[in-house]
């Protein structure tokens, strides 16, 4: 059957998922139309409302409906104290596993020059403008422990010394019940250099 | 190419690939640079993500017919080079002129070594101007547009240190030009650098406006991501 111009329209539209090819995105647009296409209006519907919706938070930049997001928002969080993280899973993954209290600055990547990342691509214009406004205290760097991450860490150290505000790191090294003989070298020499008081 | 095993290399740039793979840029000598996927570098049980780093020497092999090739091991050949704040930047100016620069593919064993030496140099406490000056010569010289830096390249003379010169692109100095399209750069700086020697502050000021005079005509219209680094936060 030769394929009509909407649904070709459909694949090549799907095939912006990553990890989605020709193949794959063959595949999920048959399963739509010939099995399942409740599911199809409803994934339209929804997509359609978030694409329209969600933005990103006025003070923190992670993904949000609302101008301000409720972390923001909540009065009871300690704007005083932020954490900087490259995407929203990782503020999601530290608001579900660390018991911590205060607000928050999503990044949105790294600074990366061969990606054309540089500083105002990943918000650092808008951080330089919440030190200057006060009343940040402390930053706590938690990007990600590669070369890419230690620079953007890096860089907004800089930032914050130019305020005067205290910047701390987040620790590296062994992980919860491993074993010290799988641990690589890089790890254990950072868990090592980073030891702390008993 | 088939397989080639255990060369020495170092990542350039790296990036995501579906849900467990990174994509690498490598720099190798005599493959030069070519990209290579490392497939499940990302999961648990592999430690070649933490590998794959840039600035950290790697012996690596690989393999494939085409263009991508597969990653197949990778080990660590020495210590990784400690760069921070400005010299870490200089360290991606470095690679972002290479990938900006080189094609793929074609051999650069002895810009190579260069780029080993420029990174031991940078990790060190060596004036930053004069490494990323030297290298950024080379790389010009490798690809085949080497400046003419002790003679002008009208009346082919010797350059002198008191004089003034017109640099035209793909030319070379010149005493005075009726093109306006040519940087002005004393005879000092132009001696300087040729000899590699460390230049005066304003010397090398002027040094480093004419390699991005130059740059800029073989880099087109955009500009290098990594000199955005050095311009802020605190305007060094």
């Amino acid at each position: 059957m030769p394929n009509t111009a909407l649904l070709d329209q459909l694949m090549t539209a799907l095939r912006c998922l990553p990890g989605v090819g020709a193949k794959s995105a063959q595949r999920m647009a048959y399963h739509l139309l010939e099995r399942d296409r409740e599911g199809g209006r409803v994934l339209s519907r929804v997509l359609v409302e978030a694409m329209e919706r969600i933005g990103h938070c006025s003070q923190c930049r992670t993904l949000s409906e609302q101008e301000l997001c409720q972390l923001c928002a909540n009065p009871r969080r300690d704007q005083s104290q932020l954490c900087i993280v490259e995407n929203p899973a990782d503020q999601a993954i530290i608001e579900q596993a660390a018991d911590y209290q205060g607000g928050y600055f999503v990044l949105g990547g790294h600074l990366s020059p061969l990606d054309g990342i540089g500083p105002k691509e990943i918000g650092l214009d808008l951080l330089q403008e919440r030190f200057s406004s006060g009343g940040v205290k402390e930053v706590i760097l938690a990007t990600n422990p590669t070369v890419e991450g230690e620079a953007t860490a890096q860089y907004i150290h800089d930032m914050a010394q130019q305020f005067g505000i205290r910047t701390t790191r987040i620790a590296q090294g062994v992980p919860m019940g491993g074993e010290l003989e799988y641990v690589d070298g890089a790890t254990l020499a950072h868990a090592i250099r980073g030891r702390s008081e008993f | 190419m088939s397989r080639i095993n255990f060369i020495p290399a170092y990542v350039l740039h790296r990036r995501d690939y579906q849900n467990s793979s990174l994509l690498v840029e490598l720099f190798t000598p005599n493959e030069g640079r070519l990209p290579a996927i490392a497939k499940g570098a990302k999961s648990g049980r592999s430690s070649k993500a933490i590998l794959l780093q840039p600035f950290l020497p790697l012996r690596v092999s690989l393999s494939g017919r085409g263009e991508i090739k597969s990653l197949l091991e990778a080990e660590q050949n020495g210590q990784p080079f400690k760069l921070t704040g400005d010299r870490l930047y200089c360290g991606f100016y470095l690679n972002e002129l290479i990938v900006r620069l080189i094609e793929r593919g074609d051999p650069f064993p002895s810009l190579f070594v260069h780029y080993c030496q420029n990174l031991a140099q940078l990790a060190s406490d060596e004036p930053i101007g004069q490494i990323l000056r030297q290298f950024e010569l080379l790389l010009l010289t490798e690809l085949g547009y080497g400046l003419l830096l002790d003679h002008t390249a009208d009346s082919g003379e010797p350059i002198r240190e008191e004089l003034l010169y017109h640099y035209l692109i793909e030319v070379g100095p010149v005493v005075s030009s009726s093109d306006s399209s040519g940087m002005k750069i004393h005879g000092s700086t132009l001696i300087g650098l040729h000899h590699g020697k460390s230049l005066s502050k304003q010397s090398a000021n002027e040094a480093k406006q004419l390699m991005r005079f130059v740059l800029s005509h073989y880099l087109g219209d955009k500009p290098l991501k990594s000199r955005e680094l050095f311009a802020g936060p605190t305007g060094g």
